[in-house]
């Protein structure tokens, strides 16, 4: 409104008159807000509703590959695909942890917390084997899946999941890593089996990564333990949270009564993942076969997702 | 070639890995395109590997042969996808999936040849009395693990390519082999006899010249994954390609060069089918989603979600044909 002003004396003066304008115009509309709120109060007629701010989120690009809640046909889909033995209860997880080559001092204490995350969890030194032949070897042991970190320059940076015996494979970036010890007032892992909650895995892609994430984990939690693992998607980026939960009834600090409060204590790790590419089968980067692949030409616009 | 503004309805079939084929009406111009019924039952056993279409003639329709990944060939009819009687017998029994069925036309009866995983190759003929499919004949090629195969235009050899085996060409009526492939350097010379496209599981495409020696003639890497699909334009002087990645690119044949590329596919292209007449591509893979590009302008024409992952696809003819 004023860049075209050349003079920045006479500039300054006039953005700060314009500026004082609209924040004296933002006020009247509060007030009279405010106003019309007490006066619906006082009447008690409904309470006047409180403008939604506009994010990201709910202002998402209608995508096609979201699965509606009643869709049968992915439904069917989903009890025939691979982790269809894991939902129906028919095969425990099991999970093989592995790392990249040549790990370092940080790597061993994130697979100490990850040994503890995963109930059902085996830790084996990479010893320089190439990752087929260790997929091999972990079909032939009947573990349900492969986990292999891998870090560069002492910094983890990528995980990768393999579901066995038929795939699919998934490759994430993992960044953000912060272990139990670096976050203050945790608490110590238990040894109950976790509830596994799943955030906003909403399309067809997103349901199968949902699944190879729930295919992790018992489908019996111990409720007794009160421990929940989150996979939190939101904009693509899946945040991994454990903690412990607690529901207390405790006086309210003002009325005195007494009522259920719920906390939360964070048993760590935490860190965040990105998909890079779902593959068919099991690792093979060379000639598999990819399901979804990051390329770039699907980000044409910031409100487009793909979980 | 036909102009696009021009273009009649279509009809385009794209099986998937659930043993089901999905029909995808296009409304002229390409207005609309949407799913308007799908065949068979979900049964992840009997995914289907291969489509293909039996032309009808006299009173029997059009039908649609489906190899599937039991060994099973099943004949549906092509205008509502009502089930006929499979073809007898069936390969089940041995345990393996049928990887492509092709019809050869012949000089009465079509034959239908059907390839299985395990390089059984068998030709079925029609009875007379009754008009059932029966076995006619059966031959073993020289591939353990085949991944592709084809039928030349003249409907005397079969091709076979697969896992840790060189193309081979095979005389359809007795098996013998007519041409066997090499790899390595090409070696150029003027094109003399039928030429033949294939692509690798490590990046490459080769162009075989049945008369000029066992080497390719063109031997070109394109991308970094494995070829999944290959469409040869009747001109025969262009070949689409596809990968596992999700990339589709078209190479000029004599010289091997990418003239062009169609982005949009997220996973693996199972399949590429060109139309007939119409200058149009169709592709489905991995990525759930039927899509229709000009082959000339390489523009997207139509896209259709179709919800599983796919296999295949076949266009055909205008609906009121």
């Amino acid at each position: 409104m004023v860049e075209h002003i050349g003079n920045k004396q006479v500039r300054s003066t006039r953005f700060r008159e314009l500026k004082r304008k609209e924040d004296r115009r933002k006020k009247a509309e509060r007030k009279k807000r405010q106003a019309a709120a007490e006066k619906a109060e006082k009447a008690g007629a409904e309470p006047v509703p409180k403008p939604v701010p506009k994010t990201i989120e709910n202002t998402r690009e209608l995508d096609e590959t979201i699965v509606a809640p009643d869709d049968e046909e992915v439904a069917a889909e989903e009890t025939q695909d691979e982790f269809a033995d894991h939902f129906k209860r028919v095969r425990p997880p099991h999970v093989l942890i592995t790392t990249c080559f040549k790990p370092s001092g940080i790597m061993y204490k994130f697979i100490a917390e990850l040994l503890e995350v995963f109930p059902n969890a085996t830790y084996y030194k990479r010893q320089g084997f190439p990752l087929k032949k260790i997929v091999q070897f972990a079909k032939n042991r009947d573990f349900s899946d492969v986990v292999v970190i891998n870090e560069d320059r002492k910094m983890i940076n990528g995980m990768l999941v393999t579901h066995l015996p038929e795939g699919p494979t998934a490759q994430f970036r993992l960044s953000n890593l912060k272990l139990s010890t670096e976050i203050s007032n945790h608490g110590r892992i238990s040894s109950h089996r976790p509830e596994v909650v799943l955030n906003n895995f909403s399309t067809r892609l997103g349901h199968r990564v949902g699944r190879l994430f729930a295919s992790l984990f018992h489908q019996d939690p111990a409720f007794r333990g009160r421990r929940v693992v989150t996979f939190h998607n939101q904009r693509d980026f899946i945040f991994f949270r454990h903690h412990r939960y607690i529901f207390e009834e405790k006086a309210d600090r003002r009325t005195k009564e007494a009522r259920v409060q719920a906390r939360l204590q964070e048993l760590g790790p935490r860190f965040t993942l990105q998909l890079e590419s779902l593959q068919k089968g099991t690792f093979d980067s060379k000639s598999g076969e990819f399901e979804w692949l990051n390329s770039g030409e699907q980000d044409t616009s910031r409100r487009r997702f793909k979980l | 070639m036909t102009d696009v503004k021009s273009s009649p309805p279509l009809r385009v079939l794209v099986s998937d890995e659930l043993g089901q084929v999905k029909v995808v009406d296009v409304a002229a111009q390409y207005a609309t395109a949407a799913r308007s019924a799908t065949w068979g039952t979900v049964s992840a056993a009997r995914a289907i590997t291969s489509l293909a279409s039996l032309p009808g003639e006299g009173t029997r329709p059009d039908a649609l042969l489906v190899g599937q990944a039991d060994g099973e060939v099943s004949c549906l009819q092509g205008l509502n996808g009502e089930a006929a009687a499979p073809l007898q017998p069936a390969a089940s029994g041995s345990g393996e999936g049928v990887r492509s069925v092709h019809v050869v036309p012949g000089s009465g009866e079509p034959t239908i040849v059907t390839v299985s995983a395990g390089g059984c190759v068998r030709g079925f003929a029609r009875q007379p009395d009754d008009g059932a499919w029966a076995e006619a004949w059966r031959w073993q090629a020289a591939c353990k693990e085949v991944e592709c195969s084809g039928v030349d235009p003249t409907g005397r050899l079969l091709a076979v390519g697969g896992r840790g085996c060189e193309l081979r060409l095979h005389a359809l009526a007795d098996g013998g082999v007519a041409f066997a492939g090499r790899g390595g350097k090409p070696s150029r010379e003027e094109p003399a006899g039928a030429r033949l496209v294939v692509g690798t599981g490590h990046h490459r495409v080769r162009l075989y010249d049945t008369a000029a020696g066992r080497r390719p003639q063109l031997d070109v890497g394109w991308g970094e994954a494995r070829i999944t699909a290959l469409a040869s334009e009747p001109s025969g002087t262009r070949c689409w390609v596809a990968n596992g990645q999700g990339q589709i690119a078209v190479l000029e044949l004599p010289s091997g060069l990418v003239v062009g590329g169609i982005k949009g596919a997220a996973g693996s292209v199972k399949a590429l089918t060109l139309h007939p007449t119409l200058p149009i591509l169709a592709s489905a893979g991995l990525d759930r989603t039927l899509r229709l590009h000009h082959t000339a302008s390489r523009k997207l024409l139509a896209k259709v979600f179709l919800k599983s992952q796919l296999t295949g696809g076949r266009s055909t003819s205008s609906l009121g044909d």
